[in-house]
């Protein structure tokens, strides 16, 4: 397992002063930052339910309803914040769940759809090993292309025999549109032994009203989880020692409703007085918030090193010894830890070696609360000798929130700089974004290589990227710049060469100047330069030009240490073969989308060229319905006006693969949106000739036969299959676990490879052509 | 572009310590309810307060905006 869970790790990160290319160290502000990657126990005990403490109360009517709620694919616990969400499934899975529970504490970080499916791969494979072995090597190498990920990871689970349980704890903290979409795909899909649990405080954006009608949903709301009175009088007489009466506990349920978190905060009061019914009197004359009341009183009956103590740590979101003797600047946190967790203050053990430690999560709200009103000032030096730890341990990520938590923008900053090219090449996009999200815009602001990062990031919107560049042009910066950017003109002037926008002469002369300004010594920075001149010089119509910059790259740079380099020359290249060398375009492109998957860049914008090449290339060779969804899926990566030259270009592109379906309105149509588009471009380059060039292609009648036709790809072949019987386009989708475009273009190219209009017609072609078994009726 | 003063009733009294959960805003108890008031920049800003208020375990009973005062004299 631990050979996977790396993947799960930031990317390792080159060694400071090692010649590897890639080190971006901004030496001035970053002098002592450890190489390596972080280690990997920091991650594996996500994959643990947490070991339920001694002495909780058996809830035997809510494991019933556990149970029964594996009678359903989903089992969804939604309910606030102490309500014994994960105490109950962490007993549960102890007990009932009989080892076949693949377990996932879902954190900040997990806002990722590659990392939350990396956490739930090897969750699964902690159950059966067997389980998504290519998904997973697919995830680690950081695809984000998770429609053609889940289903291998689907049909693996179809074929494990006993039945599987996947928990995912915290699902509140998951946020991300993908990450909701992808889940919903992978419940569609599940097959019948598995079942899915979800703990959230909040309705997921899942189609839970359908799975309610259809029976596919068990709940268990607040209303459930809520103790009953007997649950209550086993917890604080039976379970935390008190010897209250049936009266008292009655009190207590009053005042508490039942919420498991007030009564056990109760129960914790209560130890060792003298007089618990005056106390629970009091109490329940009192209008004060519940946890506010007890909370307070819980840690002012604790000794004053053990409140000093929860309080200072609780600013982490993990608890060790080493990492609360940092930040204590003190020894023997490990053993303050052991004595927490055997008097049951508030620690959730993370791992059996009793390493690691979190607070119960609302409890570590409370103890922040106390902490800000008593000693609001140290809270930022807490921070500080917890970023110290974390970039000591080589957790880049810990320790840019803590950072940022400190106030100390400019390290957060620093840290991001140097950093986030590690990140952004292996396909952690949402990483980087959830770092600059969290820093306040003024910090951005004040930070011009952090601003440059941001305009590089910023996704489709133009306006976005222009705000940021306008930060990082009219900056005067005095401070240090990552290794390999010269200067901050250099790093908007790449940006703008690589975006483009709406003017390629502009991306040219953008480029040119990043190359003057560019550090004498290549870095990755300058090879991103080199492959964006390459890129505009082709696009602005100077075909002989863009040519040696992009040889020049691909005979000097790895793939490995210039992915994006790489990937853009051989798209460009390939963009550039002559029309009579088709194998050549082919080829080059699909090393380049074959690169770009493995370092995770197939989903970045910035490295959307690498499909529309393939698409292009996959027309000419005739493989219509594969070169329409590389080039749907350049488009989208393209966005809405952010990247205008491009989505002009892919337009075009698009126009030959409805020509060559056949498809002369839909053809015609997409000329029209090209044409506008190009209109608006304030340097259109060679995109005046492509547009022409398709419009005198559109008059000419569509070719008839494609070149190089036609036997059916194998998944035009699933698809025919599917034919004779009654599925509609939708649901052979479902079946096949494509989406229904997919579907219909590989319909298209089977009619047109078999030269029919008509899925009768189609059948009975194939029939004859031996491609379908005799005239034998399939069922519907 | 101003901000919206708002008022975010919860149950429970809650004491001062919970100030600086809701930054920029004030609390007022009574009758078993606290009333979070203050202004709010945008619809991002409230549902930041809104998760806070999730992650403190308070139930929230009622989400308004403050009751513009008479109109201002032209």
């Amino acid at each position: 397992m631990a050979r996977h869970l790396d993947s799960l790790l930031p990317p390792a990160r080159p060694t400071v002063g090692t010649s590897d290319p890639t080190s971006t160290d901004r030496a001035d502000h970053d002098p002592g930052d450890p190489p390596g990657p972080p280690s990997p126990e920091l991650l594996w005990f996500k994959l643990v339910p947490p070991t339920p403490r001694a002495g909780l109360i058996p809830r035997a009517g809510l494991q019933s309803l556990l149970e029964a709620g594996l009678e359903a694919k989903l089992c969804l616990l939604d309910a606030p914040a102490g309500s014994g969400k994960t105490t109950l499934l962490a007993q549960w899975s102890a007990t009932a769940g009989g080892g076949r529970v693949a377990w996932v504490s879902l954190d900040e970080g997990d806002n990722d759809p590659t990392r939350m499916w990396l956490c739930v791969g090897e969750a699964l494979r902690t159950v059966e090993p067997g389980v998504g072995t290519a998904a997973l090597q697919a995830l680690q190498r950081g695809s984000v292309d998770l429609q053609r990920v889940l289903p291998s990871l689907l049909n693996d689970l179809s074929k494990v025999g006993s039945p599987l349980v996947l928990v995912l704890d915290d699902y509140h903290l998951v946020t991300n549109g993908t990450c909701h979409e992808t889940l919903s795909f992978f419940l569609d899909h599940l097959p019948p032994s598995v079942h899915v649990m979800l703990a959230t405080r909040v309705d997921p954006p899942l189609p839970v009203a359908r799975m309610r009608a259809t029976g596919e949903l068990k709940e268990l709301r607040v209303a459930d989880l809520q103790f009953t009175g007997e649950e209550a009088f086993a917890l604080l007489n039976a379970s935390m020692g008190l010897q209250l009466t049936a009266e008292d506990v009655e009190r207590l349920m009053e005042r508490t409703e039942g919420w498991p978190a007030g009564l056990y905060l109760a129960g914790l009061s209560l130890r060792g007085r003298e007089d618990p019914s005056a106390f629970i009197a009091a109490f329940h004359g009192d209008n004060r918030h519940v946890a506010d009341y007890l909370a307070a009183d819980v840690l002012a009956r604790q000794p004053s090193e053990v409140m000093a103590f929860l309080l200072r740590t609780s600013v982490l979101r993990r608890l060790s010894g080493p990492l609360c003797d940092a930040v204590l600047e003190s020894a023997g946190s490990a053993g303050w830890l052991e004595e927490l967790e055997r008097s049951n203050l508030f620690l959730v053990p993370l791992d059996d070696r009793r390493q690691w430690y979190r607070y119960h999560r609302l409890f570590g709200e409370l103890l922040r609360l106390e902490l800000g009103s008593r000693e609001p000032g140290l809270i930022p030096a807490l921070h500080r000798r917890a970023v110290a730890w974390y970039r000591a341990a080589g957790d880049v990520d810990e320790a840019i929130h803590h950072a940022t938590a400190a106030g100390e923008f400019g390290e957060a900053g620093a840290l991001i700089a140097s950093h986030w090219l590690a990140y952004w090449r292996r396909g952690r996009r949402a990483t980087v974004a959830r770092w600059l999200e969290e820093l306040p815009e003024e910090a951005i602001t004040a930070d011009p290589p952090v601003a440059f990062v941001t305009a590089w990031i910023s996704g489709a919107s133009r306006q976005e990227r222009e705000r940021w560049l306008a930060v990082v042009e009219d900056a005067t910066w005095a401070g240090g710049l990552p290794e390999g950017i010269s200067s901050l003109a250099f790093g908007a002037a790449l940006t703008r060469a690589a975006v483009l926008f709406d003017d390629v002469g502009g991306a040219v002369r953008a480029a040119r100047r990043a190359l003057e300004l560019a550090d004498p010594q290549p870095s990755p920075y300058w090879w991103m330069a080199q492959a964006a001149l390459g890129q505009a010089l082709y696009l602005s119509g100077r075909l002989s030009e863009a040519r040696p910059p992009l040889e020049e790259l691909i005979a000097r740079v790895s793939a490995a240490d210039q992915p994006y380099a790489v990937i853009t020359a051989l798209a460009v290249l390939s963009l550039l073969a002559d029309d009579e060398d088709d194998q050549t375009a082919t080829s080059l492109a699909a090393r380049a989308v074959a690169i770009a998957e493995v370092q995770g860049l197939s989903a970045e914008p910035l490295c959307g060229i690498v499909h529309m090449a393939f698409g292009r290339a996959l027309t000419r060779q005739g493989n219509l319905s594969q070169a329409e969804e590389q080039l749907e899926w350049a488009l989208e990566l393209f966005g809405i006006d952010g990247m205008a030259v491009h989505r002009a270009h892919v337009l075009l592109l698009l126009v030959a693969v409805y020509h060559g379906h056949g498809d002369l309105p839909g053809a015609r149509a997409l000329l029209q949106r090209a044409r506008e588009l190009i209109d608006q471009l304030a340097d259109p380059g060679v995109l005046v000739a492509l547009l022409e060039q398709s419009g005198r292609m559109l008059g000419s009648a569509p070719r008839r036969r494609i070149k190089g036709a036609a036997p059916l790809t194998d998944r035009e072949l699933t698809v025919l299959r599917l034919l004779p019987t009654r599925l509609s386009t939708t649901e052979i989708g479902h079946e096949l676990h494509v989406s229904v475009n997919t579907v219909r273009s590989q319909v298209q190219a089977v009619y047109r490879k078999l030269e029919v209009t008509t899925r009768a017609d189609a059948v009975a072609r194939a029939r004859q052509l031996g491609l379908l078994p005799g005239s034998t009726q399939h069922g519907p | 572009m101003g901000a919206t003063i708002y008022r975010i009733v919860v149950r429970g009294e809650l004491s001062q310590r919970y100030l600086p959960a809701f930054e920029g805003m004030t609390l007022a108890t009574g009758d078993g309810q606290t009333a979070i008031i203050g202004p709010v920049i945008d619809q991002a800003h409230l549902h930041g307060l809104l998760d806070r208020v999730g992650d403190l375990g308070l139930e929230l009973v009622s989400v308004n905006p403050a009751p513009v005062p008479a109109s201002p004299a032209p």
